[in-house]
Protein backbone atom coordinates (compact mmCIF):
# COMPACT_ATOMS: atom_id res chain seq x y z
CA UNK A 1 0.00 0.00 0.00
CA UNK A 2 1.52 3.41 -0.86
CA UNK A 3 1.68 6.08 1.24
CA UNK A 4 -1.02 8.34 0.10
CA UNK A 5 -3.35 5.24 -0.35
CA UNK A 6 -3.00 4.68 3.54
CA UNK A 7 -3.69 7.89 4.20
CA UNK A 8 -7.00 7.99 1.82
CA UNK A 9 -7.94 4.55 4.03
CA UNK A 10 -6.76 6.08 7.28
CA UNK A 11 -9.16 9.41 6.87
CA UNK A 12 -12.12 7.13 5.45
CA UNK A 13 -12.12 5.23 8.65
CA UNK A 14 -11.81 8.14 10.77
CA UNK A 15 -14.74 9.78 8.95
CA UNK A 16 -17.03 6.34 10.06
CA UNK A 17 -15.91 6.64 13.38
CA UNK A 18 -16.78 10.22 14.01
CA UNK A 19 -19.79 9.89 12.19
CA UNK A 20 -20.75 6.95 13.98
CA UNK A 21 -20.51 8.12 17.79
CA UNK A 22 -21.75 11.40 17.17
CA UNK A 23 -24.80 9.22 15.66
CA UNK A 24 -25.13 6.79 18.17
CA UNK A 25 -28.27 8.46 20.49
CA UNK A 26 -29.89 9.59 17.47
CA UNK A 27 -30.18 5.65 16.27
CA UNK A 28 -31.87 5.33 19.04
CA UNK A 29 -34.17 8.18 18.29
CA UNK A 30 -38.12 7.57 19.25
CA UNK A 31 -37.83 5.51 22.03
CA UNK A 32 -34.82 7.62 23.78
CA UNK A 33 -36.98 11.06 23.32
CA UNK A 34 -40.17 9.10 25.12
CA UNK A 35 -38.05 8.60 28.30
CA UNK A 36 -38.04 11.06 30.98
CA UNK A 37 -34.77 9.91 32.44
CA UNK A 38 -33.06 10.83 28.94
CA UNK A 39 -35.29 13.98 29.14
CA UNK A 40 -33.86 14.89 32.87
CA UNK A 41 -30.16 13.67 31.63
CA UNK A 42 -30.13 16.05 28.54
CA UNK A 43 -31.23 18.59 30.57
CA UNK A 44 -28.49 18.20 33.32
CA UNK A 45 -25.28 17.22 31.26
CA UNK A 46 -24.38 20.11 29.01
CA UNK A 47 -23.25 22.63 32.10
CA UNK A 48 -21.01 19.48 33.35
CA UNK A 49 -19.52 18.70 30.07
CA UNK A 50 -19.12 21.96 29.32
CA UNK A 51 -16.61 22.64 32.38
CA UNK A 52 -14.97 19.14 31.82
CA UNK A 53 -14.25 20.48 28.38
CA UNK A 54 -12.72 23.51 30.03
CA UNK A 55 -11.41 21.70 32.85
CA UNK A 56 -9.61 18.89 29.89
CA UNK A 57 -8.41 22.53 27.55
CA UNK A 58 -6.69 24.22 30.33
CA UNK A 59 -4.92 20.59 31.04
CA UNK A 60 -4.05 19.81 27.35
CA UNK A 61 -2.97 23.44 26.68
CA UNK A 62 -0.45 22.89 30.37
CA UNK A 63 0.78 20.14 30.07
CA UNK A 64 2.88 20.39 27.23
CA UNK A 65 4.29 23.39 28.24
CA UNK A 66 5.15 21.51 31.72
CA UNK A 67 2.33 23.27 33.54
CA UNK A 68 4.03 26.72 33.24
CA UNK A 69 1.41 28.45 31.81
CA UNK A 70 -1.17 26.87 34.40
CA UNK A 71 -0.95 29.91 36.56
CA UNK A 72 -1.35 32.48 33.66
CA UNK A 73 -4.75 30.41 32.86
CA UNK A 74 -6.59 30.54 35.80
CA UNK A 75 -5.88 33.95 36.36
CA UNK A 76 -6.79 35.08 32.88
CA UNK A 77 -10.04 32.84 33.14
CA UNK A 78 -10.42 34.84 36.59
CA UNK A 79 -10.35 38.01 35.25
CA UNK A 80 -12.59 37.01 32.25
CA UNK A 81 -15.25 35.69 35.19
CA UNK A 82 -14.89 38.97 36.88
CA UNK A 83 -15.20 41.33 33.88
CA UNK A 84 -18.19 38.98 33.03
CA UNK A 85 -19.70 39.68 36.09
CA UNK A 86 -19.16 42.89 36.17
CA UNK A 87 -20.97 44.04 32.55
CA UNK A 88 -22.59 40.95 31.46
CA UNK A 89 -20.93 41.33 27.99
CA UNK A 90 -19.03 38.60 26.41
CA UNK A 91 -17.25 40.29 23.69
CA UNK A 92 -15.49 42.65 26.21
CA UNK A 93 -14.95 39.69 28.93
CA UNK A 94 -13.08 37.56 25.92
CA UNK A 95 -10.94 40.09 24.50
CA UNK A 96 -9.69 41.06 28.42
CA UNK A 97 -9.19 37.91 29.42
CA UNK A 98 -7.90 36.47 26.46
CA UNK A 99 -4.99 40.12 25.70
CA UNK A 100 -4.17 39.52 29.61
CA UNK A 101 -3.41 35.90 29.36
CA UNK A 102 -1.34 36.72 25.72
CA UNK A 103 0.16 39.80 27.49
CA UNK A 104 1.16 37.45 30.69
CA UNK A 105 2.57 34.62 28.30
CA UNK A 106 4.65 36.69 25.84
CA UNK A 107 6.63 38.93 28.95
CA UNK A 108 6.79 36.13 31.49
CA UNK A 109 7.56 32.75 29.23
CA UNK B 1 -32.98 40.01 28.78
CA UNK B 2 -31.71 42.93 26.79
CA UNK B 3 -30.23 43.23 23.57
CA UNK B 4 -28.13 45.93 24.00
CA UNK B 5 -25.49 47.96 21.60
CA UNK B 6 -22.69 46.64 23.31
CA UNK B 7 -23.52 42.98 22.74
CA UNK B 8 -25.93 41.84 25.46
CA UNK B 9 -25.38 39.27 27.87
CA UNK B 10 -23.64 35.97 27.32
CA UNK B 11 -27.71 34.13 27.43
CA UNK B 12 -29.97 36.27 25.83
CA UNK B 13 -32.88 35.85 23.74
CA UNK B 14 -32.68 35.19 20.10
CA UNK B 15 -35.77 36.22 18.95
CA UNK B 16 -35.35 39.46 18.75
CA UNK B 17 -32.31 38.62 15.86
CA UNK B 18 -32.23 37.13 13.30
CA UNK B 19 -30.51 33.22 12.95
CA UNK B 20 -27.10 33.72 11.29
CA UNK B 21 -26.57 37.39 13.17
CA UNK B 22 -26.89 35.41 15.83
CA UNK B 23 -24.76 32.38 15.17
CA UNK B 24 -22.14 34.39 13.75
CA UNK B 25 -22.03 36.61 16.90
CA UNK B 26 -22.26 33.53 19.12
CA UNK B 27 -19.75 31.19 17.29
CA UNK B 28 -17.15 34.13 16.54
CA UNK B 29 -14.61 33.67 19.37
CA UNK B 30 -14.97 30.17 18.46
CA UNK B 31 -14.27 31.01 14.99
CA UNK B 32 -11.07 32.65 16.08
CA UNK B 33 -10.26 29.40 18.34
CA UNK B 34 -10.89 26.79 15.48
CA UNK B 35 -8.84 28.72 12.64
CA UNK B 36 -6.22 29.16 14.58
CA UNK B 37 -6.16 25.30 15.76
CA UNK B 38 -7.15 24.15 12.17
CA UNK B 39 -3.79 25.88 10.83
CA UNK B 40 -1.80 24.07 13.97
CA UNK B 41 -2.73 20.54 12.61
CA UNK B 42 -1.77 21.55 9.39
CA UNK B 43 1.51 21.97 10.73
CA UNK B 44 1.91 19.59 11.98
CA UNK B 45 0.83 17.28 9.50
CA UNK B 46 3.11 18.64 7.24
CA UNK B 47 5.63 16.28 9.06
CA UNK B 48 4.07 13.67 7.61
CA UNK B 49 5.42 14.70 3.74
CA UNK B 50 2.24 13.79 2.44
CA UNK B 51 0.59 16.15 -0.35
CA UNK B 52 0.03 20.17 1.50
CA UNK B 53 -3.91 19.73 -0.03
CA UNK B 54 -4.52 16.65 2.52
CA UNK B 55 -4.27 18.23 5.68
CA UNK B 56 -7.62 20.65 4.76
CA UNK B 57 -9.20 17.25 2.73
CA UNK B 58 -8.87 15.23 6.40
CA UNK B 59 -10.35 18.63 8.02
CA UNK B 60 -13.12 18.40 6.18
CA UNK B 61 -13.80 14.48 6.35
CA UNK B 62 -13.01 14.23 10.01
CA UNK B 63 -14.08 17.46 11.49
CA UNK B 64 -12.84 16.30 15.07
CA UNK B 65 -9.95 18.36 16.83
CA UNK B 66 -8.81 15.51 19.32
CA UNK B 67 -8.62 12.66 16.92
CA UNK B 68 -6.99 14.27 14.08
CA UNK B 69 -4.43 15.54 16.08
CA UNK B 70 -3.74 11.74 17.35
CA UNK B 71 -4.45 10.46 14.04
CA UNK B 72 -1.23 11.92 12.94
CA UNK B 73 1.41 10.34 15.39
CA UNK B 74 -0.55 7.04 14.17
CA UNK B 75 -0.35 7.42 10.71
CA UNK B 76 3.36 8.99 11.09
CA UNK B 77 4.52 5.41 12.44
CA UNK B 78 1.78 3.74 9.41
CA UNK B 79 0.59 1.83 11.98
CA UNK B 80 -2.62 -0.64 11.23
CA UNK B 81 -5.85 1.12 11.54
CA UNK B 82 -6.87 -1.18 14.02
CA UNK B 83 -4.52 0.75 16.02
CA UNK B 84 -5.95 3.97 14.84
CA UNK B 85 -9.46 2.80 15.74
CA UNK B 86 -8.45 1.94 19.07
CA UNK B 87 -6.56 4.82 19.60
CA UNK B 88 -9.69 7.24 18.36
CA UNK B 89 -12.41 5.58 19.42
CA UNK B 90 -12.63 6.53 22.56
CA UNK B 91 -11.71 9.86 22.36
CA UNK B 92 -14.61 10.47 19.97
CA UNK B 93 -17.28 8.80 21.86
CA UNK B 94 -17.54 11.43 24.18
CA UNK B 95 -19.03 13.03 21.23
CA UNK B 96 -21.87 10.37 21.69
CA UNK B 97 -23.35 12.09 24.78
CA UNK B 98 -24.01 15.77 22.89
CA UNK B 99 -27.15 13.60 21.05
CA UNK B 100 -28.94 13.14 24.34
CA UNK B 101 -29.61 16.72 24.41
CA UNK B 102 -30.40 17.44 21.11
CA UNK B 103 -32.79 14.71 20.53
CA UNK B 104 -35.62 16.88 20.20
CA UNK B 105 -34.08 19.66 18.57
CA UNK B 106 -32.80 18.17 15.37
CA UNK B 107 -36.28 16.94 14.16
CA UNK B 108 -35.02 17.28 10.46
CA UNK B 109 -34.71 15.63 7.15
CA UNK B 110 -32.19 12.66 6.89
CA UNK B 111 -29.57 14.18 4.74
CA UNK B 112 -30.01 17.53 6.80
CA UNK B 113 -29.83 15.89 9.93
CA UNK B 114 -26.83 14.08 8.65
CA UNK B 115 -25.29 16.96 8.39
CA UNK B 116 -26.20 18.95 11.78
CA UNK B 117 -24.84 15.18 13.26
CA UNK B 118 -21.72 15.03 11.18
CA UNK B 119 -20.82 18.58 12.44
CA UNK B 120 -22.05 18.27 16.44
CA UNK B 121 -18.75 19.18 17.90
CA UNK B 122 -17.55 20.41 21.62
CA UNK B 123 -18.42 24.54 20.37
CA UNK B 124 -21.61 23.88 18.92
CA UNK B 125 -23.07 21.63 21.35
CA UNK B 126 -22.09 24.29 24.34
CA UNK B 127 -23.56 27.05 22.33
CA UNK B 128 -27.00 25.14 21.36
CA UNK B 129 -27.46 23.60 24.93
CA UNK B 130 -26.35 26.82 26.45
CA UNK B 131 -29.16 29.65 25.10
CA UNK B 132 -32.58 29.14 24.27
CA UNK B 133 -33.97 27.81 20.82
CA UNK B 134 -36.09 29.77 17.96
CA UNK B 135 -39.72 29.26 18.89
CA UNK B 136 -40.30 29.15 15.20
CA UNK B 137 -38.71 25.69 14.14
CA UNK B 138 -37.38 27.06 10.88
CA UNK B 139 -35.50 29.86 12.05
CA UNK B 140 -34.22 27.38 14.88
CA UNK B 141 -32.87 25.03 11.95
CA UNK B 142 -31.04 28.07 10.67
CA UNK B 143 -29.53 29.07 13.37
CA UNK B 144 -27.90 25.66 14.33
CA UNK B 145 -27.01 25.24 10.69
CA UNK B 146 -25.11 28.70 10.39
CA UNK B 147 -23.72 27.65 13.72
CA UNK B 148 -22.33 24.27 12.64
CA UNK B 149 -21.32 25.62 9.19
CA UNK B 150 -19.27 28.49 10.28
CA UNK B 151 -17.26 26.53 12.58
CA UNK B 152 -16.62 23.72 9.90
CA UNK B 153 -15.65 26.54 7.37
CA UNK B 154 -13.10 28.09 9.96
CA UNK B 155 -12.03 25.11 11.15
CA UNK B 156 -11.10 24.11 7.30
CA UNK B 157 -9.85 27.64 6.04
CA UNK B 158 -7.65 27.42 9.05
CA UNK B 159 -6.27 24.72 8.13
CA UNK B 160 -6.13 25.10 4.29
CA UNK B 161 -4.49 28.06 4.99
CA UNK B 162 -2.25 26.47 7.82
CA UNK B 163 -0.85 23.86 5.47
CA UNK B 164 -0.45 26.33 2.33
CA UNK B 165 1.79 28.71 4.64
CA UNK B 166 3.15 26.27 7.05
CA UNK B 167 6.49 27.72 6.54
CA UNK B 168 5.99 31.10 6.74
CA UNK B 169 3.68 30.80 9.67
CA UNK B 170 3.43 33.48 12.41
CA UNK B 171 1.55 31.83 15.11
CA UNK B 172 -0.18 34.06 17.95
CA UNK B 173 0.52 31.43 20.91
CA UNK B 174 -2.29 30.94 22.85
CA UNK B 175 -5.28 32.11 20.85
CA UNK B 176 -6.48 28.41 22.41
CA UNK B 177 -7.49 30.47 25.45
CA UNK B 178 -10.44 31.59 23.60
CA UNK B 179 -12.32 28.61 24.10
CA UNK B 180 -11.29 28.09 27.47
CA UNK B 181 -12.59 31.03 28.35
CA UNK B 182 -15.80 31.29 26.37
CA UNK B 183 -16.69 27.65 28.34
CA UNK B 184 -16.00 29.29 31.29
CA UNK B 185 -18.08 32.18 30.70
CA UNK B 186 -21.29 29.99 29.22
CA UNK B 187 -20.55 27.79 32.95
CA UNK B 188 -21.07 31.02 34.48
CA UNK B 189 -23.76 32.62 33.10
CA UNK B 190 -25.31 29.38 33.33
CA UNK B 191 -25.13 29.59 37.54
CA UNK B 192 -25.85 32.88 37.44
CA UNK B 193 -29.48 31.70 35.58
CA UNK B 194 -30.07 28.86 37.16
CA UNK B 195 -28.38 29.43 40.66
CA UNK B 196 -27.16 26.09 41.32
CA UNK B 197 -23.69 25.12 41.70
CA UNK B 198 -25.19 21.38 41.31
CA UNK B 199 -23.84 20.85 37.59
CA UNK B 200 -20.59 22.43 38.18
CA UNK B 201 -19.68 20.90 41.40
CA UNK B 202 -20.36 16.78 39.48
CA UNK B 203 -17.96 18.25 36.55
CA UNK B 204 -15.34 19.32 38.64
CA UNK B 205 -15.18 16.19 41.21
CA UNK B 206 -15.28 14.10 38.07
CA UNK B 207 -12.94 15.66 36.40
CA UNK B 208 -10.57 15.28 39.48
CA UNK B 209 -11.12 11.82 39.89
CA UNK B 210 -10.84 10.93 36.00
CA UNK B 211 -8.04 12.26 35.90
CA UNK B 212 -6.09 10.40 38.35
CA UNK B 213 -7.41 7.09 37.64
CA UNK B 214 -6.92 6.98 33.99
CA UNK B 215 -4.69 8.03 31.35
CA UNK B 216 -5.47 11.80 29.94
CA UNK B 217 -6.83 10.50 26.68
CA UNK B 218 -9.52 9.02 28.96
CA UNK B 219 -10.27 11.58 30.84
CA UNK B 220 -12.99 13.26 29.55
CA UNK B 221 -15.09 9.90 28.51
CA UNK B 222 -14.58 9.15 31.97
CA UNK B 223 -15.48 12.11 33.42
CA UNK B 224 -19.08 12.40 31.24
CA UNK B 225 -19.42 9.02 32.27
CA UNK B 226 -19.12 9.77 36.22
CA UNK B 227 -21.13 12.74 35.88
CA UNK B 228 -24.25 10.87 33.47
CA UNK B 229 -23.67 8.12 36.63
CA UNK B 230 -24.45 10.63 38.81
CA UNK B 231 -27.07 12.23 37.17
CA UNK B 232 -28.93 8.93 37.01
CA UNK B 233 -28.35 8.33 40.67
CA UNK B 234 -30.31 11.73 41.19
CA UNK B 235 -32.90 11.13 38.59
CA UNK B 236 -33.77 7.75 40.16
CA UNK B 237 -34.00 9.68 43.50
CA UNK B 238 -35.80 12.55 42.76
CA UNK B 239 -38.42 9.45 41.26
CA UNK B 240 -38.62 7.75 44.29
CA UNK B 241 -39.01 10.70 46.54
CA UNK B 242 -42.11 11.73 44.36
CA UNK B 243 -43.98 8.55 44.57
Amino acid sequence: MSHIEYTIGATIVLFFIIITTRALPFVFGRTMQKSPWVLFIGKQLPTSIILLLCIYYIISMAKPAHWHILPYQLIAIAITLCTQWKWRNTTISLLIGTGIYLLMTYYFC
Amino acid sequence: MSNNTLGGSALYSPHAISPIKLAWKLSFPVLISYFSLGAIFAVLFNHLHEPWYFAPLISLIVYAGAVQFIAIGIMATFQSYWILILSTFFVAFRNSFYGLSLLDRFRYKPLFKLYMIFTLVDANYAIMTSHPPYDNPQQDKHFCFYLAFFMQASWVIGTFIGALFSKHLLKIEGLEFILIAYFAILVFENYLKNKSFEPATIGLIAAIIAYFIVPFKMMLLVAIGICFFVQTIIYLREKNESH
